[in-house]
């Protein structure tokens, strides 16, 4: 985040004190938010974890008021989001604005940018989105951004496969424009895309030199808000992802170089590790479906889970979404993460920012190879890499040359990684962490938990 | 080769290939009616208000109907009421 704070908002800022999250809320928009934030309706948000708990610092009547946010374990992007999150965070959206609308409120800003992960919970973060409607406007002035940043996205993904990670590159989402070229006649004339990018296209004429906006009575104004709503949520319903089948979604089932045996002896090692050095928090590289990260919160971690196969990560999101574990997984690459993006880059930060020091413990299991073979990154960087992220312990797998899957990675250049032994790992390893067990499975692979040298 | 079905003929019998091809330019030109041109200055966003605006309208018709709908019902099982003597 840039230094001075968020800058687009009119009605405040958002910045950061040390590991203290604050919002700026500007004097002639203190009173309205101060009000909104001490309603029943907000409050019972906070208490459901469905908005950020938020409380009043400083409340003085004709000065800026500040507010601190509960900090949230692990600020995402919606471009690190699985399509699963993507719709989860939507119907929040429409949640939020439909139940405000029974207070006389509705949501001005509608963009996923205004929720984070907590666990697999979205989480609406903008205190400030809310605003009392005028009981006379029959319009949710919010709608084309919902439909430009949410639904957009979703719809170009999937009807033309295109990668939800593609809206890092689209602040505001996308128009109807940028998908009708590609949509096929059928698709085009069909619901839910004929309402949401034919339609508006073919109106985008009228409405050029501006539109009147419409004043109706307030029972009519309502019906038509919550048609709308409704038909908006039936739209999300049609374009939500079907679970997909992917090179890696089903690699714990399918894993020929792993007996059941190493897959018990595995997890026993792990568990025993997890149970031994108690972590709070923990990141698994390399997550999988997340087996790892499950163990893990089961023995007391916060979990945040990379990997970069979007169907794994969805499955693993909707695991711990359905058994309430304090797992998030992400869309994420250990060996090119995330940038920062946004005004002077500062806007979002990158990956490494947000993880730098912020784990206990990362769990790097059957990862390793890929870095070294397939990303060709040093060991030694990787080590320094793991160093910056973990303040403290590491559970580690070792491929030895012999492995299947190893020597499937070299793709006959197995002559270039000749000097990857065990005793290369050790000794690379040392420089910047401590062996405290280590354990050889029957394949042939070796556990390793390690500590860093203070 | 499959045999045709009696259906089949009888749309046959009816449409030449080039009654086909006649039809099918014919939806093709009034589709390209409807494309839009390229506005350099148009807010590539606005449509979707105006869509909103449209459906708010349709919505509008909906609620005018359903009120007068459920007036007309009001005025009937009220005619149906027996009259209460003084």
């Amino acid at each position: 985040m840039i230094a001075s704070g968020t800058f687009r908002d009119p009605q405040g800022r958002l910045y950061q004190e040390g590991e203290r999250v604050l919002r700026e809320v500007y004097p002639e928009h203190a009173e309205p938010t101060l009000a909104w934030l001490r309603s029943p309706l907000a409050k019972r948000w906070m208490e459901q974890g469905r908005m950020v708990p938020t409380r009043v610092l400083r409340a003085k009547s004709g000065q800026a008021a500040l507010l601190e946010h509960e900090r949230i374990v692990f600020p995402s992007y919606p471009w690190e989001w699985t399509p699963g999150q993507w719709v989860q965070a939507a119907s929040l959206t429409l949640d939020l604005c439909e139940e405000a609308l029974d207070d006389g409120l509705i949501l001005k800003d509608a963009t996923p940018l205004n929720i984070l992960f907590s666990g697999p919970r979205p989480v609406f973060v903008d205190v400030l989105s809310f605003e009392r409607r005028d009981p006379h406007s029959p319009l949710w002035i919010a709608y084309a951004q919902f439909v430009r940043t949410f639904l957009l996205p979703l719809g170009a993904y999937v009807h033309l496969g295109w990668p939800l990670a593609a809206t890092m590159q689209r602040r505001d989402g996308y128009v109807p424009a940028d998908l009708a070229p590609f949509l096929s006649l059928l698709r085009r004339w069909r619901s839910p895309l004929r309402s949401l990018v034919t339609l508006p296209r073919l109106l985008e004429r009228k409405a050029h030199g501006g539109l009147r906006r419409p004043q109706v009575s307030e029972e009519l104004s309502a019906f038509a808000v919550r048609r709308l709503l409704r038909s908006t949520r039936k739209a999300l319903r049609s374009l939500t992802p079907t679970a997909r089948e992917s090179r890696w979604s089903d690699y714990t089932q399918t894993a020929a170089h792993y007996k059941s045996s190493d897959h018990e002896a595995k997890q026993q090692f792990v568990r025993r590790a997890l149970e031994r050095i108690r972590p709070a928090r923990v990141l698994d590289v390399g997550a999988n479906t997340g087996v790892y990260s499950r163990i893990a919160a089961e023995c007391g971690g916060n979990v945040v889970a990379w990997d970069t196969d979007v169907q794994a990560a969805d499955l693993n999101w909707r695991i711990a979404q359905r058994e309430n574990l304090p797992i998030l997984p992400l869309i994420a690459d250990f060996a090119r993460p995330t940038p920062a993006v946004g005004w002077q880059n500062r806007e979002s930060a990158s990956l490494l920012d947000r993880a730098k020091g912020k784990f206990d413990c990362v769990l790097m299991l059957g990862v390793l190879h890929h870095l070294l073979v397939t990303d060709q990154i040093p060991l030694s960087a990787i080590f320094e890499q793991l160093g910056e992220i973990s303040t403290r312990w590491a559970i580690i797998e070792w491929i030895p040359q012999e492995d299947a899957q190893f020597d499937e990675l070299c793709r006959g250049r197995q002559e270039l990684y000749s000097y990857l032994s065990e005793e290369y790992f050790v000794q690379a390893l040392s420089r910047r962490f401590i062996v405290r067990d280590r354990s050889q499975l029957a394949n042939g692979r070796t556990l390793w938990l390690v500590e860093a040298v203070l | 080769m499959e045999k045709s079905t009696g259906r089949d003929m009888h749309l046959y019998r009816f449409y030449s290939p080039l009654d086909f091809l006649l039809i099918t330019l014919q939806i093709l030109a009034v589709l390209g009616a409807l494309e839009q041109p390229a506005h350099a200055y148009a807010d590539p966003g606005s449509g979707l208000l105006a869509f909103q605006i449209l459906s708010t309208t349709f919505a509008g018709f909906i609620f005018i109907l359903r009120r007068r709908v459920h007036q007309l019902f009001k005025r009937m099982t009220e005619g149906f009421k027996p009259k209460h003597s003084v």
